[in-house]
């Protein structure tokens, strides 16, 4: 039996959006790094200084993981739900927010920038977000048929198992 | 394609092994980008997580696997729950020694609730069962162990973990399992 394994991306024009908005709260605040992710920590974008992939794919399975902690803590403790984390370094600052339905927002900062700002203009990145993904379209960028049977044998091949 | 793989099993069961030696093997064919990254306890445990990225190329379709393994140790069961959101597939590393036969058990049961809060059924989730430390004296027969942690009867691999034995098939048995359900999903 064949299947088709299809790689999805999103729409190049929403791709367009949610960079720009990216790019304007780098600029914004002098961010390190801005990290948007699904809440299970798959990067969607990063913009900034330091955005070497496998680094950036640590970072955010990292942030998911705080923020996924810090949100376990709140349910225990019977507070609100957590929106928004911080938390101060020696030479960063680092802040991450939900976004509506399921992704999170990481930040970066010098230690120095005035952190109020920071959060101000993140609150706005994340109400236009969420505008961009109400709207989200995935696009098949790229399609393989795979025969089920030989599967296991193509990724041992691949792999060298 | 993004894709997230966890190891899960009862403490000691050899998860960490597993994804260390699957770095290394990995990393020495070229298919493992940058680091591995672990959170240890001062005794070398899992504390929270440890992980890296496979990077693999199926006909021109890229497939970025996140490999984690989640803390085995009673105490952190929120953290287990944090690492398992969202996850595409498992790999259920279970400790062959018959002196760990209920925890095993305790362990995958816990592992099937934490699913179910994410609106998954374990049973038609893709998992394989490895069933590790086959070297030790005590280790239980493989049809014992079956019908204790695999009645749904997936994928299951004998291994030695600490020797790289069983070690990659287990690996390809989860990416394939992950591709054919997402594809049925999809």
């Amino acid at each position: 039996m064949e299947l088709d394994l299809i790689e999805y991306e999103i729409e190049d024009s929403i791709k367009n959006k949610i960079s720009k908005v990216l790019e304007n709260l780098v600029s914004k605040t002098s961010a390190h790094i801005v990290v948007l992710s699904d809440d299970a920590g798959r990067i969607v974008d990063i913009k900034g200084k330091e955005t070497a992939e496998d680094r950036s794919e640590f970072i955010a399975s990292l942030m998911s993981g705080i923020f996924g902690a810090a949100s376990e803590m709140s349910k225990m403790l019977s507070v609100e739900e957590l929106d928004l984390l911080q938390f101060e370094g020696k030479k960063v600052d680092v802040i991450i927010k939900a976004i509506k339905p399921r992704f999170l927002i990481g930040i970066l900062v010098d230690k120095g920038v005035a952190l109020g700002s920071v959060r101000l203009f993140l609150r706005e990145a994340s109400q236009e977000l969420e505008e961009i993904f109400s709207n989200i379209k995935l696009v098949p960028a790229k399609k393989i048929k795979v025969d089920v049977k030989t599967l296991e044998e193509k990724l041992s091949r691949i792999i060298g198992a | 394609m993004k894709l997230k793989l966890v190891y899960f099993g009862s403490s000691l069961a050899g998860k960490s092994t597993n994804v260390k030696k699957l770095y290394e093997i990995l990393k020495e064919k070229n298919i493992a980008k940058g680091d591995f990254v672990n959170m240890e306890t001062d005794e070398q445990r899992t504390l929270f997580v440890e992980m890296f990225v496979s990077s693999i190329d199926i006909d021109g379709v890229n497939v970025d696997v996140k490999i984690l393994t989640t803390p085995g140790q009673f105490r952190l069961h929120p953290l287990r729950k944090v690492i398992m959101k969202e996850v595409d597939g498992l790999v259920f590393v279970v400790d062959s020694s018959i002196e760990r036969k209920q925890v095993n058990f305790l362990v995958l049961r816990e592992t099937a609730a934490v699913l179910k809060e994410q609106g998954e059924d374990l049973m038609r989730f893709p998992v394989v069962v490895q069933y590790n430390k086959r070297d030790l004296p005590d280790a239980m027969p493989v049809e014992e162990m079956q019908v204790i942690y695999n009645p749904w009867d997936t994928d299951f691999v004998e291994a030695v973990a600490i020797e790289g034995k069983g070690v990659l098939e287990t690996f390809v048995k989860a990416l394939k399992n992950i591709l054919i359900a997402k594809t049925w999903k999809e």
